[in-house]
């Protein structure tokens, strides 16, 4: 409607608590969904997630670098952006020298920098430069994790996102936006959408709300609603030649998902307790406050053990969005072609330092959050970092990355690790894989796991 | 007559023609080979194979059995891209008719051989389309954006087939979203109640009274709220903070008005802060500013809680009747007196931090908050009821009548649904829906609420069906494999809604299509008419514009504070009305397609007038003005809304300029470059005391980034007169003269937006880049080279009556792409 223009867009809603006086409405029972709580997650229950900046760090390769460590080998020391994470000193590593090649320009043309490295930051897989239907990548670490870890979960894994990418002509020239939209690939041609609104987040993994039996009667209801649009696939094929049938098979399959996560949330048990929670109201205006909320609903979710494995973007490459909390007012993407200028980099300084102490926040909930024989950092393994290093430059090698996380004890902390130049970053990928109990053979262009 | 009855005996014969007189062939052949040889091949051999193309190997005396590398070589040279500057050039008119003739060989072959291309089988309804459908299949306005995720784009939107896929989580939402709006429309009460959440967005000014609303008010918002049954509703308002989240201190108490359908339901007071009250009688001429006395006046900390407290009951319940009711949150205006005390310095209002002052002079509205409904009394009588119900359950609750009339409603349903007569084994399904939700055999279901959930939970089973969710376009029954076939003429109808409304067929468009009828010329012609005078066709201008020219991206954009301080969500929704009103007057007065770029008028209000320095306009409505001739706000170059989409959030952008300039006015995204260059150099200014110009000019030295910054950035530097929000300026950001000369990608060179527009209007290639997004729009698919013939025929044809914007949108709907398919192999 081109009508009022004023009017209010309705972007930003619904279904909070209601707060203060005649809040009548009553807790919609979200407790039904959630298993016991604190009493009894799955001990040692692995959770995998991965946190990824966009537009690399603030450091240039003529001295000046924000990011790495200045010593290697145990007790070494903080880098400025790493501060925020001293709290968490002893389970973190620091791990340096990676490269990821596969986001290299390579044959493919010098533009799509910013596409291949965040397609490929997880796959190690070249994708393929097209803008149809027949993108292709590999399929990545995270959803590896998920196809194990995420058996018994209503969600096997959870897609976020800062940024969601509504915007025109802001994908590199040939290559789809989905590229640069997930870094999360469950199979060579199909990219999982990530979502950046925390209310439906939010409302995936606790739905609307209603009392137990409601909620079971709707599980019912939607089955059945996908046994006869099973039906209707099934009719349609024959309707189809045979080089259409394909199609259908992919649909199916979707079909067949979605049931096996109602069956999951039929299953889960009803008596649990879960503290009074707010419902998301919709994305908020501040990136802090975005952050924090995306965030908490990783931490809620590791909770009640609705899944064990999320990929997290804190924005999407190329984005040109600011920051005016911190005094950063011009658009981010811009300021990270910072052309060796000190005050650019000191921006970025700035930034990625915000960042990090948003993701201290995060870690803090995890270390007070108990679970099992100990909390849930000692659980989870996240890996937090960027496809870029030095953002000037387009440079996908000594990548910024580091280990936050006890990893159910498999991994020892307080360390910086330094790796041969061009050492592929998929083999890090694959030793958190073995770290969390899916030893995995081979990721893109990986020679091995690394030991860590 | 809009179109002409041999559209493709003029495309087969314009190709014969411009062989046939002139030179022999032969005498063509050799020229035009000696052209290649000469020009050409030295680096588009097949030992160079620059940009990997080779001519070597390519007989000019079989254009046509190599259509893509030929079509290639047919836009570079269109564009003057080829050969590149400053190597040795044909003179343009031996390029042009070198060009041409390959062009007539590759249309000549495309006629007696079309290749209409194949759309994807399955092309899922993206956000946008499903809201449209469920808006003319049930009369319900719903907001798809809190229902389902975003689409992802390709080639430039967000309609393509082939990345629109369905995953499990898509599936989760729209199982949710069929939920909702199945209940919404039959207006079954929902187990739980419903809160809706209406954010103002912080950056819009509610210093004065706002279009929609009553005189004597300022500021709030309007909502449309579809009230899903009669019953209690609560509505709640909430104040915007400062910074620090504390309820600013006024001098004076505000008052917010609550209203359902202009009826006042309840007024909130804000009580005034006395001693500020008093400071402002004074009317002292040294007192500081009202927002600076707020600033230095600080309450004890019980009442300043208690302030901060003050909206926390700011809730009414009040009974409401089911269907759409605007719901209205206003502040009563102050009195003239204190407003002329009051100093707005900026038209964006800054709300108060640490060391930052209150610019806003009153209260502003936070949210707006629906929450219901409270003991729900029944359906009501709604528009969407009104819809679905043609026929009611008999008082006898004979269900074998009730039953009947289940079949005629979901029969109706599924017919507009699905976009095609339905059979019975379309209607089964959801009849066991209907059962089901009805309460199951032996319930009887004459009591309408039963009649009801049984209705609810088969729309809801429709809504997820897949020939509801996918336009499917199927090969006929025994077409041989890769062979041309015209589509149905319902995939047709889909097609054409699909393009001009973003929506399902209406019922004389569908009738037409189970006739035969679109087949006809004449009446093909009658329905496009219809479509674009329909106001459903302002889908096309939101969905089309909006992402051809990046006007989606608008809300997204924030230009910094500290240097547009003015830049405030008012002025971004006036930039971008302007542009929608102005490509709809395009469309609406059937102008010519080049009107986009020179028109003598635009539309704006007292915002965007402005803005541009237009003197004498007052009040928020918008209306049309006649722009000088030397005017550089003529055509949409010098329309604010772009000139900021294109702009980073505190400076211009020539590069980015320069890009979408390439892209979506001349057709020729910049190149990837040679697969051969080194990695990317530093582009270092370590010191940062170059000029924007000479960052970039360093930037080009730079072979590597020099063969796709040649290109956007001359060009770029034609809009640097505008700044990063669009004011005319002559002073670039470092305070030295604009320097506003560039090149086209052929090498003529400009100074300025006027002599830029001239020379865009002198080449074809506007109006062929327009026709190539309307055709990918259009299908939902990229454009191909074997779609080009058919791009040219388009143009060529709606190049006789000046580019008219309907002959651009008939021929394109009568083409060969748009009229049939290939099928699988």
């Amino acid at each position: 409607m081109i009508g009022n223009f004023f009017v209010s867009k309705r972007t930003l809603p619904r279904r909070t608590f209601l707060r203060g006086a005649g809040a009548a409405i009553a807790l919609p029972l979200l407790d039904a969904m959630v298993p016991a709580l604190a009493q009894s997650a799955a001990p040692k229950a692995h959770r995998l997630g991965f946190i990824y900046m966009p537009n690399g760090v603030a450091r240039n390769f003529d001295g000046i670098d924000f990011w790495t460590p200045k010593t290697a080998g145990k007790n070494f020391e903080l880098s400025r952006i790493m501060t925020p994470l001293a709290p968490y000193k002893g389970v973190l590593t620091a791990v340096s020298g990676l490269a990821q090649h596969q986001a290299d320009a390579q044959n493919d043309g010098a533009n799509g920098d910013h596409t291949r490295a965040t397609a490929s930051w997880l796959s190690g897989a070249r994708v393929k430069r097209t803008e149809g239907a027949d993108v292709e990548n590999g399929i990545t670490a995270d959803q590896i994790a998920a196809a194990m870890l995420g058996q018994d979960t209503p969600l096997p894994s959870l897609e976020l996102a800062i940024d969601l990418n509504f915007l025109s002509g802001q994908c590199e020239n040939s290559y789809a936006c989905i590229y640069m939209n997930t870094i999360a690939w469950r199979g060579k041609a199909s990219p999982l959408p990530t979502e950046n609104n925390p209310r439906i987040v939010f409302e995936r993994l606790f739905g609307n709300g209603g009392t137990t039996a409601q909620r079971v009667a709707l599980a019912h209801e939607n089955r059945s609603i996908l046994d006869s649009v099973t039906a209707d696939f099934t009719r349609l094929k024959r309707t189809l030649g045979p080089s259409d049938r394909a199609h259908v098979d992919i649909y199916l399959e979707s079909v067949r998902e979605v049931e096996r996560r109602i069956a999951a949330v039929e299953n889960l048990g009803a008596d649990a307790g879960l503290p009074a929670l707010e419902r998301p109201r919709g994305i908020p205006e501040n990136f802090g406050d975005h952050v924090k909320l995306m965030y908490e609903l990783q931490w809620l979710a590791f909770q009640a053990d609705l899944t064990r494995v999320v990929t997290f973007m804190l924005g999407r490459e190329l984005n040109f969005r600011t920051y005016p909390e911190i005094g950063f007012n011009e658009g981010h993407h811009g300021v990270s072609h910072h052309g060796d200028r000190p005050e650019q980099i000191e921006k970025l300084a700035r930034l990625n330092t915000y960042q990090t102490d948003l993701f201290a926040w995060f870690l803090n909930k995890l270390a007070t959050t108990p679970d099992g024989d100990g909390t849930l950092l000692d659980h989870s393994l996240y890996l937090y970092g960027a496809s870029l290093s030095n953002p000037n430059l387009h440079a996908h090698y000594d990548l910024p990355l580091t280990l936050v996380g006890g990893a159910g004890g498999t991994l020892e902390g307080d360390r910086h690790l330094v790796f041969p130049a061009e050492t592929p970053m998929t083999n890090l990928l694959l030793a958190m894989l073995d770290k969390v109990g899916v030893p995995t053979e081979s990721l893109g262009d990986s020679t091995g796991p690394l030991a860590i | 007559m809009l179109i002409r009855a041999n559209l493709l005996l003029a495309l087969a014969g314009a190709g014969a023609l411009l062989a046939g007189c002139g030179p022999s062939r032969e005498e063509s052949l050799a020229e035009h080979g000696a052209t290649v040889a000469r020009y050409c091949t030295s680096c588009h051999d097949d030992a160079e194979r620059t940009a990997e193309l080779s001519l070597e190997s390519l007989p000019l005396t079989a254009v046509a059995a190599h259509p893509a590398e030929w079509e290639k070589v047919v836009r570079k040279l269109r564009a003057g891209m080829m050969p590149p500057v400053g190597e040795p050039r044909p003179a343009a008119e031996a390029r042009l008719e070198f060009v041409s003739w390959l062009e007539s060989e590759l249309d000549t072959a495309a006629a007696a051989d079309p290749n209409p291309g194949r759309t994807e089988p399955f092309h899922r309804l993206n956000r946008a389309e499903y809201r449209n459908a469920v808006r003319d299949l049930l009369a319900l306005d719903i907001d798809v954006a809190e229902l389902l995720p975003a689409d992802e784009a390709s080639y430039g939107f967000d309609n393509i087939a082939g990345v629109l896929k369905l995953s499990p989580t898509l599936l989760e939402r729209y199982l949710a979203a069929a939920d909702r709006v199945s209940r919404l429309a039959v207006g079954t009460p929902s187990e739980f109640v419903d809160i809706d959440w209406f954010r103002v967005p912080d950056d819009r000014s509610q210093e004065r009274r706002l279009p929609g609303l009553p005189f004597g008010t300022r500021g709030g918002t309007l909502v449309d709220y579809v009230f899903p049954v009669d019953g209690e509703y609560d509505i709640a308002a909430e104040l915007a903070r400062d910074l620090n989240e504390g309820m600013p201190l006024w001098a004076e108490e505000q008052r917010l008005e609550i209203a359902v359908d202009g009826e006042r339901i309840a007024l909130f007071t804000l009580p005034a802060v006395p001693l500020l009250q008093a400071q402002a009688a004074n009317n002292d001429p040294n007192a500081p500013a009202i927002s600076q006395i707020v600033q230095r006046f600080s309450l004890g900390r019980e009442a300043r809680a208690a302030r901060n407290r003050a909206d926390a009951d700011w809730r009414v319940r009040v009974p409401v009747k089911a269907g759409t009711h605007e719901v209205t949150a206003t502040f009563i205006a102050r009195t003239a007196a204190l407003d002329e005390t009051a100093r707005l310095p900026f038209q964006r209002p800054y709300p108060a931090g640490v060391n930052i002052p209150e610019t806003r002079t009153g209260a502003y509205l936070r949210a707006l908050e629906i929450s219901g409904p409270y003991a729900a009394s029944g359906a009501g009588d709604t528009a969407s009821r009104r819809r679905i119900f043609s026929c009611r359950p008999p008082a006898s609750g004979d269900l074998g009548v009730a039953e009947s009339c289940a079949r005629e409603i979901l029969g109706a349903l599924a017919r507009r649904a699905y976009r095609r007569p339905v059979r019975d084994d379309d209607v089964e399904p959801l009849l066991a829906f209907y059962r089901d939700g009805a309460g199951g055999a032996g319930v009887t279901v004459s009591v309408q609420p039963n009649f009801d959930a049984g209705i609810q939970l088969a729309l809801k089973r429709l809504l997820v069906s897949p020939e509801f969710l996918f336009r499917i376009e199927r090969d006929p029954e025994g077409v041989a494999p890769g062979a041309v076939y015209p589509i149905s003429d319902l995939a047709l109808a889909s097609r054409l809604s699909f393009f001009l409304w973003s929506s399902i067929p209406d019922e004389p468009l569908l009738a037409a299509a189970e006739r035969g009828a679109l087949r006809n010329r004449r009446e093909l012609e009658r329905q496009v008419v219809r479509m674009l005078a329909d106001e459903r066709a302002s889908a096309f201008v939101e969905n089309f514009v909006g992402q051809w020219l990046y006007l989606r991206n608008l809300d997204a954009v924030v230009p910094v504070q500290s240097v547009f301080p003015d830049f405030d969500d008012t002025l971004r929704q006036g930039l971008k009305k302007e542009t929608e009103l102005f490509f709809g007057s395009i469309v609406h007065e059937n102008r010519s397609a080049l009107d986009l770029l020179r028109a003598d008028y635009t539309f704006v209000n007292e915002r965007v007038a402005r803005l541009y320095g237009l003197p004498n306009i007052k009040g928020n409505h918008f209306r049309r003005v006649t722009l000088p001739a030397d005017s550089p706000r003529r055509g949409l170059l010098g329309h604010g809304s772009l000139l900021t989409v294109t702009s980073y959030p505190d400076r211009t952008s020539p590069v980015v300029r320069g890009k979408w300039i390439l892209e979506n006015l001349l057709g020729v995204p910049p190149p990837p470059p040679p697969p051969d260059v080194p990695k990317l150099e530093e582009t270092s200014d370590a010191g940062g005391t170059l000029t924007l110009r000479e960052r970039l000019t360093a930037h080009r030295e730079n072979p590597s980034c020099a063969s796709c910054h040649s290109l956007m950035d001359p060009l770029g530097f034609a809009l640097e007169n505008f700044n990063a929000v669009g004011v005319w300026r002559t002073l670039d950001d470092t305070g030295g003269p604009v320097d506003t000369s560039g090149t086209l990608p052929d090498g003529a060179a400009f100074t300025g937006v006027a002599e830029f527009r001239e020379a865009l209007l002198s080449s074809d290639l506007f109006v062929s880049t327009l026709t190539e997004k309307l055709l990918t729009y259009g299908l939902g698919r990229g454009v191909e080279h074997y779609d080009q013939p058919a791009v040219r025929a388009i143009v060529r044809e709606a190049a006789e009556d000046d580019y008219r914007f309907s002959d651009l949108i008939l021929g394109l709907v009568q083409s060969p792409p748009f009229q049939s398919r290939r099928s699988g192999s």
